[in-house]
């Protein structure tokens, strides 16, 4: 276990060298929803409305979007991807290390820097928006979001190491990882509530697990989710699912990779 | 009992032929000709423990392909591998803590980073305790003369500097065989020096078997007393430097200077003469007749410098590769 700790305390060194460009991909992040805040305003004031949302539970929404995108989704996929290209791959195979732990360590160390950074930017910025801000009136909610977005957390790795897999198969894979991966932004509800989409497509994303990265820890945090437990174990079930699921990919794309050669 | 056992080892790549162009491209998704392209075929051999080999060859002849499946990176089509006991391609844990494998072209120090954050994750990951571990670092940080580098970045290094950090990382954990493709590559001639030097001293050291693949003569020359030339796949000899020069060359070299420049006209047409010039000329002659030719030389000719030499390993392997001409064919 120790080994994955360092792994973590390693990369999280390398991380502190992006210091600087973490810091500007979270400006934009911020401008974006400063935008939007902008945007929505004007849309509300016009006595426009959306569903069931009021214009403090939309800010809310999109600041909580910004918190997700820097602690909850991963983007291991990129490094797996490149990895298994070029063949440093061939590291992790002679050294007495398991791949999906190691990315799994080196992808929490990244989740929690960004983490760090992005409360500080909302930090600042929540002394300007407060008045816009649905709080939890519960105090278990606070309990049950931090729980889904560690749970989230786990799935959005796991979606994103199988998308970096493809590269065991695919010379291409950079192509599927993009549409993938926007699939998964689409049906997370990280461009826009999934309960604001026609009924088909909420169908559609209730099934599929990918609403538990965004859309599931924002509802709770919104307290509009009427099962929260019963979706969180939902959560920790795909979760264990996928771990197997994920070992078992590794192994046979290892097997193709040793045949293959790189 | 042998370190590394090989024997009847071979590697088969499967791939596929793909027509140019974005219809060739279509094509492809529905039919695809596929072809065999055999890397390796039929290699044995054993390695000792302590010997230092070295393995020669164009590229393509296999050279990777080989230590890729002694370090089980590599599954074998065919034949049987067997290094410290083990199966590399079972990539027991036991095994990969007691080998390593330094690609020249394939880094694993953290870009950003100091080597020394390198180390301490490679000391945690083969679960090195501290004080070996420190003790291992400070034995090969002077031997490599790297003490002020150590907490530079990575990527402000130069490649030089960068292939010592690269090799003390593989063997902070003391393996006991140890698989170096093209240390060198790429090098300027001192760190090359430097690098060859390590490796030389490290396995006088601590014993540890080592197996080398370059294509600079010079590696080979200084370290390993024993060579596997392998060529298309095959291994087309194994034993010694000097047996190779032996076997292969019937004949050494004669360097001329000249005195006057009248003598070069003497030479012309003689047999044997491989370059000529006013000043100069190099003459090819049988090993049996060098004292006599030489004596003659001597004794006829207004010379002012005399030399006889070994031909040079480089050409004597050139000689191997072009007496082996590809039976297979693509």
């Amino acid at each position: 276990m120790r080994k994955y700790w360092t792994v973590f305390w390693v990369n999280w060194q390398n991380a502190l060298q992006y210091r600087g460009p973490t810091f500007i991909s979270l400006l934009g992040n911020v401008l974006r929803v400063v935008v939007l805040l902008y945007l929505w305003n004007a849309i509300y004031r016009g006595e426009g409305r959306l569903g069931d949302y009021s214009l403090s539970d939309l800010i809310t929404y999109y600041l909580l979007q910004m918190v997700i995108n820097s602690i909850v989704l991963s983007y291991s996929s990129w490094e797996i991807v490149d990895q298994i290209r070029e063949g440093t791959f061939s590291n992790f195979l002679v050294r007495p290390v398991n791949y999906l732990h190691y990315s799994f360590m080196i992808n929490f160390s990244w989740k929690l820097f960004e983490g760090a950074m992005v409360l500080a930017a909302v930090g600042v910025l929540s002394f300007f928006l407060l008045p816009y801000i649905t709080l939890p009136s519960r105090p278990e909610t606070i309990f049950f979001f931090i729980l889904a977005l560690i749970l989230g957390g786990f799935l959005s790795f796991a979606f994103d190491f199988a998308i970096g897999l493809l590269a065991f198969w695919l010379v291409q894979a950079n192509a599927f990882k993009y549409m993938l991966q926007y699939i998964i932004f689409f049906f997370a509800g990280a461009l826009l509530p999934l309960d604001l989409f026609p009924p088909l497509f909420q169908t559609v994303a209730k099934v599929l697990p990918f609403r538990y990265l965004v859309f599931f820890p924002i509802q709770i945090f919104l307290e509009k989710e009427p099962h929260p437990v019963e979706g969180l174990l939902a959560a920790a079930l795909w979760g264990i699912g996928l771990y197997f699921f994920l070992q078992f990919v590794l192994r046979r794309g290892i097997a193709r990779y040793e045949a293959v050669g790189q | 009992m042998a370190v590394i056992e090989v024997k009847n080892l071979t590697k088969t790549f499967k791939t596929h032929r793909k027509e140019p162009g974005l219809l060739g491209s279509i094509k492809g998704l529905f039919w695809r000709e596929a072809f065999y392209n055999e890397a390796v075929k039929a290699v044995s051999f054993s390695l000792e423990e302590g010997e230092l080999v070295g393995f020669l060859g164009p590229n393509g002849a296999g050279k990777t392909t080989l230590l890729k499946m002694l370090s089980g990176i590599l599954t074998p089509t065919f034949g049987e591998v067997r290094v410290l006991g083990f199966i590399p391609g079972e990539r027991d844990r036991a095994y990969q803590r007691q080998f390593a494998i330094v690609m020249g072209q394939k880094n694993q120090l953290w870009w950003d980073l100091p080597p020394a954050e390198s180390f301490a994750l490679n000391r945690d990951i083969y679960g090195v305790d501290p004080k070996t571990f420190q003790s291992a670092l400070d034995e090969m940080v002077s031997l490599l003369d790297l003490k002020d580098l150590l907490n530079v970045p990575v990527r402000q290094l130069s490649l030089g500097q960068r292939m010592k950090c690269e090799l003390v990382a593989a063997l902070l954990h003391q393996p006991k065989v140890l698989f170096l493709d093209e240390p060198t590559i790429g090098l300027d001639v001192i760190s090359q020096e430097k690098i060859r030097g390590f490796i030389q001293e490290y396995n006088r050291l601590k014993r540890t078997t080592v197996l080398l693949t370059s294509h600079y003569m010079k590696d080979v020359e200084q370290l390993c007393r024993r060579v596997l030339v392998i060529n298309h796949g095959r291994i087309v000899y194994d034993g010694s430097l000097e047996d190779l020069s032996h076997r292969y060359i019937d004949h050494k070299v004669i360097k001329i200077r000249f005195a006057s420049p009248q003598a070069a006209a003497v030479l012309s047409g003689m047999e044997g003469v491989v370059e000529l010039d006013a000043h100069h000329a190099v003459l090819k002659v049988k090993k049996k007749e060098v004292a006599q030719t030489t004596h003659r030389l001597l004794g006829r000719l207004p010379i002012e410098d005399l030399s006889v030499e070994e031909v040079e390993v480089d050409e004597v392997i050139r000689r191997i590769f072009e007496e082996q001409p590809s039976k297979e064919g693509g």
